[in-house]
């Protein structure tokens, strides 16, 4: 953050002065305090306090101790358009302050009572304005320390429908705590106190970023944080992501920041979230506080009336490298799941091994029986793979339970009236006559994509679409590779790829992922190849159909009709092994009425 | 502010101004609808900050003032009312209470005070200011054209918000023509608007967010169209219809280069009954396996034979239709969805057939009312059949 040198006030010209986002700056307590908080950064300050009463409906006080104001700013600092910040075109541009539209204080001092109490550090008096809305100011000299005080009182006092607006003071307060959170998140360097009327909220000295964190967001985040530091094309990113088990039920722990101010990005969200899309339930966000710096030239703040929001020149890079430092952190810290054969096998006695040749063989864990695989095979070996599996879960008690009763649904199941419920978009629940049985829609649909895939690359009757734009995705070299040795699998999927030097041109994608986002899909595949690199085929193309099944986009706005539902259903137990996603996640279960009535009699 | 009002003319008023009004939104100032009446003239403006509508009816007996009503409300009592004749609507400045009086009924609700409501951009009266006068700058487009554009194109938008600039139309604008090009990259439309008498905008290409092609979509008159500029760059698409001025973001992204992924040199035509072949491809259609939509069309000299296929259910289904072809016979495999949809947004020629133009099985497809024709062309992309 630079000043220009002297603080020095000026009107901005009103054909800079229009090309400023209009809207409305001041809508509750909490953007008083936000806009307020930002003046005290960048006017240098170290030390901020803020004492807010009643949500900040009857006072919002903030103290500095920045550069201060000289009289003649002091007189300024409360008309429109005034700031210190920016004079030019070429200042608009390339906006390094948090504020820059000089429309805070006049639109503040417009519906509430302020006083500012200010000495700048080269003045030997301070001086204090009282302001009263439609009233010339009141300004006289006071002893003061430098820096700046501000009081906000009796906020929207004058325009009732406004006030009315305003939610209870729990809410409004919640707002504010969660603006001062993120304040204290970006300036770790800075020293922030924050009370309550008289109750102090926070008192955080100038400390590291990671200790700020745990200070403001609790002891519990400590071990589960993974520090990330990222640089690409002159983007760099640090900060911390949280272990999965931060995840929580909504985004509250989610913090973003670019060039320390707090913004709201759904791209970027997304790019984060999708990093964790194996490691997390659905509606499960993960924890996040990054900071990202990028060159203030290539990124517009100025269109959004609160600042929340900015478009950056080239969206889809910043996108890449989010995801690439997200996704390369987890990955140092083994995070992102090696969903390898063996996590499918964890489930059945039979696990590749390599004979004494070097050969993959299959092996039976429980009987040490040897299978051994023939090349030729390798394609159909796959489907009678997923068949010994099947077989072997009916001898195990938890699956020969649900198997017994599968059956006999199925016997009885032509005249019989089914009824589907979605729950919560996740859950699908069947009636039957003896039983509920309760699917995991999500995985379900994994499965199903899966042997769907599986199936149709057997039976070389993968379907591809060719796309009229071929779209280019941006690769590391060894990424390049991977798929590159891969070709031949890749287009047995539908897939069709060009290779250049540091990006990969895909031409044409299985029918099935149409719709899709196709660049996250082959990273993602590109990304698994690499981690299986000395597999024979036969795994690498389960892997493949893996990586799709896992990644296809299941709007939640589909699949919702009884007709669809009952459609997952049959689908998924028309399925060599219904009872795990390809991942190994359990898919369904089944609960019969009269477990239901033990459950009662308790 | 007082005015009395036809009902049918109000409720049609505030109905233009809803599209614009956000359902639910951080400022709920905008889910106000601005009032100014001045002279007998009411405006009514909404905005969601994208969308700005702003539209005008004359009234009676009237007072002049400002006052913000809330859009979805008033919107709702209006439609209820139904077939009374006129309605006056009373408003109190000091709390902004707004009466709404009917010959059988009172209804009382809340607005706010005007000054409540964002500032707008001064959008509406700012206009390009061309010095050369040999540039045109804006169009008036009959209201069937206009629909014709919009009908024709918004169906192949894409939802990939990863694409921005697919997710609205491609409007260039050529002096004689304009081209409405729209694309998800799996099929591509494109129509063409032919203007002998009218001059149109040289060299012009925006992008049209679908949203905002939905409202032209709807066009009850002529559109009258301009463009708003900022730093020499077109910003935001304006256009008039009737007495309602529309005034829209546009998609500020590069559009793909859609030109030179239309064939040029397809020798396959075929002429089929369009009826005929939509109503086979929706019976076909229901064998078909649900994953890929994949169905196949087999193009022989006097007939073509569609089938779908989903070996995992064992299901089947052949169906022929005649046809006259001019070519090679060719098979090539569809998305049914792609395909019916693109069916449905040709209008025959007089003896209800469609042309396809093709060359072989894994290049696009071309759909027209007619061989050559000038005013609409569908492409997709077909799926690869691996035999
Ligand atoms: N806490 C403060 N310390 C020093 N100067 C301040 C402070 N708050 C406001 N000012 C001065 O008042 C001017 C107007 O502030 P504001 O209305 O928020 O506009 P902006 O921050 O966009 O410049 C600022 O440019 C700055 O010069
Ligand atoms: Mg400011």
């Amino acid at each position: 953050m630079t000043l220009n040198k002297s603080n020095t006030i000026n009107i901005l010209p009103d054909f800079i002065a229009n090309q400023i986002a209009a809207g409305e700056v001041v809508q509750r307590p909490e953007s008083v305090v936000k806009e307020l908080v930002e003046n005290s950064l960048d006017s240098g300050a170290t030390e901020i306090a803020v004492i807010v009463r009643n949500a900040g409906k009857s006072l919002i006080h903030i103290i500095d101790n920045g550069i201060g104001m000289s009289k003649s700013d002091l007189e300024l600092s409360i008309k429109r358009h005034a700031t210190s910040k920016i004079l030019t075109q070429t200042d608009l541009e390339s906006i390094k302050s948090l504020g820059f539209r000089g429309e805070a204080l006049a639109s503040i001092t417009s519906v509430a009572h302020v006083e500012i109490i200010t000495r700048n550090k080269n003045d030997q008096f301070g001086h204090k304005l009282i302001s009263e809305p439609n009233k010339p100011a009141i300004l006289e000299e006071v002893n003061s320390n430098q820096g700046t005080q501000i009081l906000v009182k009796n906020l929207f006092y004058n325009v009732p429908a406004r006030r009315k607006f305003l939610k209870s003071n729990l809410s409004e307060f919640k707002a504010i705590s969660e603006t001062m959170i993120k304040f204290a998140l970006a300036f770790p360097s800075k020293r922030f106190t924050f009370y309550d009327d008289e109750n102090l909220i926070f008192d955080l000295n100038a400390s590291d970023l990671e200790t700020r964190v745990i200070a403001t967001l609790g002891t519990a985040v400590k071990d589960l944080l993974i520090p990330l530091e990222y640089k690409e094309e002159g983007i760099s990113i640090h900060g911390f992501i949280g272990k999965p088990f931060l995840a929580r039920q909504n985004s509250s722990n989610q913090y973003l920041f670019l060039n320390e101010r707090t913004i709201k990005n759904r791209y970027l969200n997304h790019a984060i979230m999708s990093c964790y899309e194996e490691l997390l339930e659905e509606k499960r966000y993960p924890f996040y506080v990054l900071f990202l710096e990028v060159d203030h030239k290539t990124i517009d703040i100025n269109v959004h009336p609160q600042k929340h929001e900015v478009k950056f020149e080239n969206d889809r890079l910043v996108y890449n490298i989010v995801k690439n430092a997200v996704m390369s952190t987890l990955r140092e810290v083994n995070l992102i799941p090696e969903f390898k054969i063996d996590a499918e096998l964890s489930y059945s006695p039979f696990q590749i091994e390599r004979n004494d040749e070097d050969k993959p063989v299959m092996i039976n864990r429980s009987t040490g029986e040897i299978i051994e695989r023939s090349e030729q095979n390798i394609r159909r070996i796959s489907n009678n793979f997923s068949n010994w599996q099947k077989d072997e879960y009916n001898n195990t008690n938890f699956t020969e339970e649900i198997n017994s009763n599968l059956n006999s649904i199925f016997n009885e199941r032509q005249d019989q009236r089914f009824e589907y419920l979605l729950i919560d978009d996740r859950f699908i629940i069947v009636k039957e006559l003896e039983h509920l049985i309760v699917i995991y829609k999500r995985r379900a649909l994994q499965r199903i994509y899966f042997e769907y895939l599986v199936d149709s690359f057997n039976r070389n009757q993968t379907k591809s679409q060719d796309l009229l734009f071929p779209e280019e995705l941006q690769l590391e070299k060894k990424q390049i590779s991977s798929l590159k040795s891969n070709t031949e699998n890749l287009k047995d999927f539908g897939f069709i790829l060009e290779y250049n030097e540091e990006s990969i041109t895909i031409t044409s994608v299985p029918e099935i992922i149409i719709n899709n986002n196709i660049k996250l899909i082959i990273e993602r595949i590109s990304n698994n190849l690499l981690s299986i690199e000395h597999s024979d085929s036969e795994e690498i193309f389960e892997y493949i159909a893996k990586v799709i099944a896992i990644s296809i986009n299941i709007r939640s706005n589909e699949n919702k009709s009884s007709e669809e539902l009952k459609k997952i259903y049959s689908d998924l137990f028309k399925c060599k092994n219904p009872h795990h996603s390809p991942t190994g996640k359990l898919t369904t279960f089944s609960i019969s009425y009269s477990e239901l009535e033990k459950k009662f009699r308790l | 502010m007082n005015f009395t009002v036809n009902l049918n003319e109000f409720q049609e008023a505030v109905n233009k101004t809803l599209p614009a009004i956000p359902p639910k939104s951080t400022l709920p100032v905008l889910e106000h609808l601005k009032f100014e009446l001045n002279d007998n003239l009411l405006e009514i403006i909404s905005t969601d900050q994208e969308i700005t509508i702003k539209t005008q009816l004359n009234v009676e007996n009237s007072t002049p003032g400002k006052i913000l009503v809330p859009g979805r409300k008033l919107n709702d009592i209006l439609k209820a009312l139904g077939k009374t004749e006129k309605i006056t609507f009373n408003s109190n400045t000091e709390n902004f209470e707004i009466d709404l009086i009917t010959d059988f009924g009172a209804y009382k609700m809340k607005g706010l005070n005007n000054d409540e409501y964002i500032e707008l951009p001064e959008l509406f009266e700012s206009n390009v200011d061309i010095s050369d006068s040999s540039v045109v700058d804006n169009a008036l487009l009959p209201k069937d054209d206009v629909i014709r554009l919009a009908d024709k194109t918004a169906f192949a938008v894409s939802s990939d918000d990863f694409r921005p600039a697919m997710t609205g139309v491609l409007f260039q604008f050529r002096g004689q023509f304009i081209n409405a090009v729209s694309t998800d990259s799996y099929r591509l439309v494109k129509s063409t608007y032919n203007s002998e008498e009218i001059n149109l905008p040289n060299e012009l290409d925006i992008i049209i967010p679908s949203r905002t092609m939905d409202i032209l979509k709807k066009a009850d008159d002529e559109v009258h169209f301009s463009f708003i500029k900022n730093n020499d760059k077109v910003t935001h698409i304006k256009f008039k219809v009737g007495s309602t001025i529309y005034i829209s973001r546009i998609i500020d992204e590069k559009f793909p280069p859609y030109e030179s992924v239309i064939p040029q040199s397809n020798n396959i035509f075929l002429k089929v009954n369009k009826n005929q072949l939509q109503s086979a491809i929706k019976r076909v259609a229901i064998f078909a396996n649900d994953i890929t939509k994949q169905i196949r069309v087999k193009i022989e000299p006097t007939q073509m034979t569609l089938t779908a296929q989903d070996i995992d259910s064992g299901t089947k289904a052949d169906e022929k239709i005649s046809c006259s072809l001019e070519g090679e016979p060719v098979e090539i495999g569809f998305n049914y969805k792609f395909l019916d949809e693109a069916i449905s947004h040709i209008n025959t020629s007089s003896d209800g057939e469609i042309v396809f133009s093709l060359s072989e099985s894994n290049k696009p497809a071309l759909l027209m009312p007619e061989k050559d024709s000038k005013e609409l062309l569908m492409l997709i992309m077909p799926v690869r059949l691996n035999n």
